[in-house]
């Protein structure tokens, strides 16, 4: 068919027809009379593949190839793929600067930012690939320098040798043309010289001969592509180690695998060690040593007497935090107050002023409630009714509230922070620093019918040693009248509510202080912040007067022993601290392992490598440069399969991935000790003796 | 031409049972355009009497003056370089390199440009009388006696006129060995080398212009 016939077929232009053909890509046959064009069917699918592959945007000279066949037309596919996807992302990047574009509110917008934008995203974009390509690039130049196969047949003749050459390249779809035939035949594969000689070798499993075809290539700058000569070498010494480590592969192998177990089993070890230690310094918070001010008895850890140098004392030791001081007072609704709220108040109050209690009066008060963590383990189960160590342990009279001072909302019942609402611009913060004001349970304001935001009159008493004995009296304050800021929805927390009102402790030193009463605690718990330190701190408490709980002493109410809830912690501390002495014990040694490992290793795999070195060194090589090479070389195995055994490690380990490549810098600072200690005795071997009886 | 004077040098070595006297007080000298061959028994010394004068061990005492300059006062990597090169029995070239390549490594190392080093190999490889068809070939493609041909090339590219042979053609047929002791001898003689070949072949040694012969650690 013509020219024109195969415009319409193919609707492809006469002129990019034309083109095609001054391209090489086409070569219709002309007609013996006329000498016009006559294009054959395979003209036309040749010329739907090229429209095809154009409409793909392939470059022309890729299609040639694809159309010689020196291109297989996937692999062609993959790559136009590639570009296609690298096309991609500028467009999107440029897409994505219009966008920025068309947002600025100016009209003007600055042309240098943007284009140095731009051309940094370009940069920064391409540079890694470009180090891959380049990579990649000097690595084939690499591979194809030399290559070898074996045949199946022995090649005897130049003929058979031939033969052989060209069946390969067929098979690896490489152009193949014989330059000169002979013993060592010299070719071109896809035009590149190459040289080829023939061995006979003895197959490893079968041990008959069998003949290898080694080519190789000639150093042809033609094959060189455009890499920067420093890179170019760079890459190559990569290449020769890389083709090093695949030479002697069961000895790489070996260092690799070693490496890994290494590494695994030091993650597990050294994990092991970080992990006991995490749990040890974290073990005052996981298992908190909580000290209270108890009787000497250990009866009461509340309605005690606490004087104010134990307080101090308390405040002020570096040692502590968390602590949690009560003071406790008894109230009198005031007449005025009566009306609004209780009106069966009976004449109880008369009872204000002092009131003489005694030991046997405390029994009655049982029914008071505590707060859970103030029970006190009773030493003498047929007294039980002297566990209960509330100061108002009298029989409450009708009008009578109990009133706290707290520094501390769980003094009154654990999470009651939870159940407090405070009134419209109240808060713990603001509650602490104020004076004549108090939060209240909702029973205790239901039932004189108060609510937030009330004021409170009550008369106050507090209780004092009696004179006479080991009983308590009640002494009267000034009467106070106090804001209610905050209401505790006590209807859960029941008996577990410590007293009915709440004042901030701050407020009830300043009663005391304006009545020119001495202060007491009445109760007294904190948190050993750091229990490592708890003889020192036990000790320090003693100058106060603070002695360790004696059961069966005589029953008083001065706060003048402690408690201290530190059996457990002292238990799982020893535990803990026995376990990590052990592991540190042990340390030196695994660390000594991995040094021998890293001496003994890399002095067992040179071995076979003496004459490799021996040469170079005999050639002039520097000990340092050989030296240099080799480590390099066993390094990086070792780090590559380090690297292996880290990610295992930290996958299946104990340890978090940072511990793991922590490990992993231990093991390669002890690895190079010890690699290096190998080499050293290895560059010391006599080149003479190894050379001379190889 | 003096090239290596040797005096009173004695070397020994302690082996896994006992120390062995390799060399005892041996002088002697070597001068340029002669060929040398050392002969003697195994276990004469001969082998360790190469190695001192290629500097790869340390005489334990005597001087061995390379022309006119102390060896042992030498930087012995620039001197093996520069002005020395040994041959083996084993070949010992480096099999990942083909045959130009193996001869540009000296080169190489003495800072020649890559081009420049490997016209030289080439020249040198001509001059062993190996074709350009061996020129890309790479050890295992080659014969022995292509490969130690490749040998005497690389020792030729370090240019310092002084080739020690240690057991050059152990590993050849006799028609490659004459090949390679009238390469050496071409070497000495047209090239203007000192050669110094250690053999226990009666037939090398006849072809040398001086013959020394070692027992027990002593030239006698």
């Amino acid at each position: 068919m013509n020219t024109k016939q195969m415009e319409e077929l193919t609707g492809i232009t006469r002129q990019n027809i034309r083109y095609y053909e001054r391209q090489g890509l086409l070569e219709p046959a002309r007609d013996a009379g006329n000498a016009y064009r006559d294009y054959s069917d395979e003209d036309v699918r040749r010329l739907k593949l090229i429209k095809m592959l154009r409409m793909l945007d392939m470059p022309l000279k890729e299609i040639k190839e694809v159309l010689d066949g020196t291109l297989p037309l996937k692999e062609a596919a993959a790559k136009q793929q590639e570009a296609l996807l690298r096309q991609q992302k500028q467009i999107q990047a440029a897409v994505e600067v219009c966008a920025n574009i068309r947002k600025e509110k100016s009209e003007s917008i600055d042309v240098d930012s943007y284009l140095d934008r731009m051309e940094h995203m370009a940069k920064s974009g391409s540079v890694f690939a470009r180090i891959v390509d380049d990579y990649k690039q000097v690595a084939e130049e690499e591979r194809q320098r030399q290559f070898s196969f074996y045949t199946d047949q022995p090649v005897n003749t130049a003929g058979r040798f031939e033969e052989e050459l060209r069946k390969w390249a067929g098979e690896e779809r490489r152009k193949f043309r014989m330059v000169r035939p002979g013993r060592y035949p010299e070719f071109t594969l896809d035009g590149v010289s190459y040289t080829a000689a023939c061995t006979v070798e003895q197959d490893q499993e079968t041990k008959e001969p069998r003949t290898r075809i080694v080519c190789g290539r000639e150093d042809d700058e033609k094959v060189k592509k455009e890499v920067q000569k420093n890179r170019r070498a760079v890459f190559q010494g990569i290449y020769s180690i890389g083709v090093n480590i695949r030479r002697h592969r069961f000895k790489s192998i070996l260092n690799g695998m070693i490496s890994m177990m290494t590494v695994v089993v030091l993650v597990f070890y050294l994990g092991n060690l970080v992990s006991a230690r995490g749990q040890f310094e974290e073990l005052p918070e996981a298992i908190p040593v909580r000290a209270t001010v108890m009787n000497a008895a250990g009866t009461l850890n509340s309605g005690l007497f606490i004087r104010q140098q134990v307080l101090d004392m308390v405040y002020t030791s570096p040692h502590i935090w968390k602590i949690r001081e009560t003071a406790e007072l008894v109230g009198h609704m005031t007449q005025a107050d009566e009306g609004a709220g209780t009106e069966e108040q009976t004449q109880a109050d008369e009872g204000a002023g002092t009131e003489e209690l005694t030991q046997a009066d405390e029994g009655a008060g049982m029914e008071e409630p505590m707060q859970p963590g103030e029970q006190i383990e009773a030493e003498d189960s047929a007294q039980p009714d002297e566990d209960n160590g509330s100061l108002s342990g009298d029989i409450p009279q009708a009008d009578e509230f109990r009133i706290l001072g707290i520094n501390d909302l769980g003094s009154v019942y654990e999470d009651c922070e939870q159940d407090l609402t405070w009134a419209d611009g109240w808060s713990w913060e603001s509650f602490q620093k104020s004076r004549d004001v108090c939060v209240a349970g909702t029973a205790f304001l239901v039932g004189h019918g108060l609510e937030p935001g009330d004021h409170l009159s009550c008369s106050l008493e507090h209780y004092i040693r009696a004179e006479i004995g080991l009983g308590l009296e009640r002494e009267e304050l000034k009467p106070l009248e106090m804001e209610i800021v905050g209401a505790i929805e006590d209807s859960e927390a029941g008996e577990s509510m410590a007293a009915e009102v709440m004042l901030p402790i701050g407020a009830v030193r300043q009663l005391y202080e304006e009545n020119d009463k001495v202060y007491f605690a009445s109760s007294l718990r904190f948190t050993v912040k750091d229990p490592m330190k708890l003889n020192e701190l036990k000790q320090d408490l003693r100058e106060p007067g603070l002695t360790p709980v004696v059961p069966g002493s005589p029953e008083n109410y001065a706060g003048s022993a402690l408690r201290m809830e530190d059996d457990v912690f002292i238990q799982a501390a020893l535990g803990l601290e026995k376990s990590i002495s052990l592991l540190e014990g042990f340390l030196p040694f695994v660390l000594l392992i991995v040094v021998l490992s890293g001496y003994i290793v890399p002095h067992l795999l040179f071995q076979g490598r003496k004459g490799e070195y021996a040469i170079m060194r005999a050639l002039g090589t520097s000990k340092r440069r050989c030296t240099l090479v080799f480590f390099a070389e066993h390094m990086l195995l070792a780090a590559c399969g380090g690297a292996a055994g880290a990610v295992i490690g930290a996958i299946f380990g104990t340890s978090d991935i940072l511990t793991a490549w922590m490990v992993w810098g231990i093991f390669l600072c002890c690895y190079t000790l010890g690699a290096a200690a190998a080499l050293w005795m290895f560059g010391r071997m006599s080149i003479a003796a190894v050379l001379t009886h190889q | 031409m003096e090239k290596i004077r040797v005096e009173n040098v004695s070397y020994s070595y302690q082996n896994q049972y006992q120390k062995i006297e390799a060399v005892k007080e041996v002088s002697c000298s070597f001068e340029a355009g002669n060929m040398y061959a050392i002969t003697g028994e195994s276990g004469s010394g001969k082998s360790t009497f190469l190695s001192l004068l290629a500097g790869l061990d340390r005489p334990e005492s005597g001087t061995i003056l390379v022309e006119g300059e102390n060896l042992l006062e030498m930087d012995r990597d620039a001197y093996r370089r520069k002005q020395i090169s040994v041959v083996y029995q084993a070949f010992h070239l480096f099999p990942l390199l083909n045959a130009v390549e193996n001869v540009m490594y000296p080169m190489e190392l003495q800072g020649i440009s890559r081009r420049e080093a490997r016209k030289q190999a080439e020249d040198c490889l001509r001059e062993v009388g190996l074709g350009e068809k061996i020129f890309h070939q790479y050890p295992k493609m080659m014969s022995g006696g292509e490969q130690q041909r490749v040998a005497i090339a690389r020792a030729m590219a370090a240019q310092g006129r002084i080739l020690l042979a240690d057991e050059p053609t152990g590993n050849l047929d006799s028609e490659n060995e004459a090949h390679i002791v009238e390469l050496l001898g071409k070497l000495a003689h047209e090239r203007d080398y000192l050669v110094i070949v250690v053999t226990h072949n009666p037939e090398v040694a006849r072809q040398a212009d001086v013959c020394l012969k070692m027992k027990d650690g002593r030239m006698v």
